[in-house]
């Protein structure tokens, strides 16, 4: 049977592009934010550019708080992408400190923390960088994707507490988490969906991943 | 971070126009026809901006950023005629990734601050026509017909406080000349830009980007008649294109010594000469 995706429509932008390259793929994709529909996919993808909080308020005055819950305990993918991956961490820093959904542990952080005074970088980080895999990686489907440029737009980076780094990218001298994987849940700091053909390989690998 | 070249599509009444110093605009052709090309040849970004809409109050392109979005798969701006948080609400939901604000920032001083708050900083960029006249660079709008008597670095520093993501910088007197950048403009304002900074007006061959002494103080590089020549050199469809100017075309402009160079061929050269790039 087709794989079936929904993608998470909570107020935020960015959508089309994401429905429209998994789409291209061939498979079906609605954007959405009713629970049946959303329990009736084999992936939920959440997106998302902007504010932290903004989304986190969002998430929280509606259902959509319990539908991801209710998709991620039954053990299908989630895939977030740039602040839909910040949100699955513990906490943000923006505006003081706002809570996330928890699925992951960590923090997210500002990019002026890490920013070098030697060496600075601007803010917001905007433009092509390099993803790079740790060697241990070598048999994951994403590898194919090392040391290849993907766009990034964000002023906010995650900081994962365990092990679920699955690629780093460079900002200023410093190094931080670009991609992350753990069990059902993949997550992209970058715009797979804004990065060009070799982004649309990378939806491939996303889509078809279980 | 590396370099990014933009083309930058300027559209009227549903075609391509391109004119010299932002006058005397000619019809080149199908807008969705140069942005697919575009990214199919390497583009970072691709700007679309709605010249007349910022004059006339016409909203004409949406159908196209819908239909672009749908076939090109990087960042998407989108110029001209953005007046309202619903304006970019509309534009964002068709598919565009920025918009870029130039007339509203002067006209309602707080419209940059108020649409950072709603979209992020990142998804708002602020567009600034420049040109120098006595002694000082002031910022123009209006496709670059009504000087605000705003002094450039004034405004540079105001709209990086009410929260600009990125600055798109054109040099009024360079653009469409094909004559290099504005080297004195990108003195005047390297070390007062914070965020990152686009600088267009002028890219007629690539030494004018790889001779730039201060390169490193741009992110990106906004091009749009070297690209647009060379596209209409090869493309055969000009032909049956009934939006195009095709006796200007073929009779001034190809008589004319004109710059041309496709973006990949552009991005070949500068990395020949040390410049990274994707």
């Amino acid at each position: 049977m087709n794989k079936k995706f929904s993608i998470l429509d909570y107020g935020s932008n960015n959508l089309k592009s994401v429905a429209q390259s998994i789409k291209n793929l061939g498979y079906d994709c609605s954007i959405t934010s009713d629970e049946k529909v959303i329990l009736n996919t084999d992936c939920l993808i959440i997106p998302g550019v902007g504010s932290f909080k903004n989304a986190m308020n969002n998430i929280i005055n509606s259902n959509i708080y319990n539908t991801i819950y209710k998709f991620h305990k039954s053990g299908r993918v989630i895939v977030g992408i740039c602040l839909g991956m910040q949100l699955l961490f513990d906490m943000s820093d923006e505006f003081g400190s706002t809570k996330g959904l928890s699925l992951l542990r960590g923090k997210v952080l500002s990019l002026s923390s890490i920013n070098s005074s030697k060496n600075p970088a601007k803010i917001p980080n905007i433009g092509w960088s390099k993803i790079f895999f740790n060697d241990n990686n070598t048999s994951n489907p994403f590898f194919k994707f090392n040391d290849e440029y993907m766009y990034f737009i964000h002023s906010y980076y995650v900081k994962p507490n365990a092990i679920v780094q699955l690629s780093y990218s460079k900002f200023s001298d410093t190094q931080f988490t670009s991609s992350i994987i753990h069990e059902n849940i993949l997550g992209f700091q970058f715009h797979p969906e804004k990065s060009g053909y070799i982004g649309q390989k990378l939806y491939q690998e996303i889509c078809s991943y279980n | 971070m590396i370099k990014r070249i933009i083309p930058k599509i300027d559209i009227k009444a549903n075609s391509v126009v391109k004119g010299i110093n932002l006058e005397g605009l000619r019809a080149l052709g199908d807008p969705s026809i140069f942005a697919k090309k575009y990214y199919d040849d390497g583009a970072d970004e691709i700007i679309y901006h709605d010249v007349v809409a910022s004059l006339y109050d016409q909203s004409t392109i949406f159908e196209l950023i819908s239909n672009t979005a749908e076939k090109i798969f990087v960042p998407l701006t989108v110029s001209g005629g953005i007046r309202s948080i619903d304006d970019i609400k509309k534009i964002l939901s068709l598919g565009a990734d920025k918009v870029a604000i130039n007339s509203q920032a002067i006209k309602d001083k707080n419209f940059i601050k108020s649409s950072a708050q709603v979209f992020g900083s990142s998804t708002i960029v602020v567009s600034i026509e420049t040109m120098k006249t006595d002694r000082d660079y002031y910022v123009f709008y209006e496709y670059g017909r009504i000087n605000s008597g705003i002094r450039l670095l004034d405004w540079i520093e105001e709209i990086q406080s009410k929260g600009a993501g990125e600055i798109l910088l054109t040099s009024i007197s360079n653009e469409g000349t094909g004559q290099g950048f504005d080297i004195n403009l990108l003195d005047l304002v390297k070390e007062k830009i914070k965020v990152p900074f686009l600088f267009n007006g002028g890219c007629g061959k690539a030494k004018d980007i790889y001779n730039i002494y201060d390169l490193k103080y741009i992110d990106g590089f906004v091009i749009s008649s070297l690209f647009h020549y060379d596209l209409i050199k090869k493309v055969n469809t000009l032909k049956d294109n009934t939006l195009g100017n095709l006796d200007y075309l073929k009779t001034e402009l190809f008589n004319q010594d004109v710059c041309s160079l496709s973006i990949s061929n552009l991005k070949k050269e500068l990395n020949t000469n040390g410049i990274q790039i994707r």
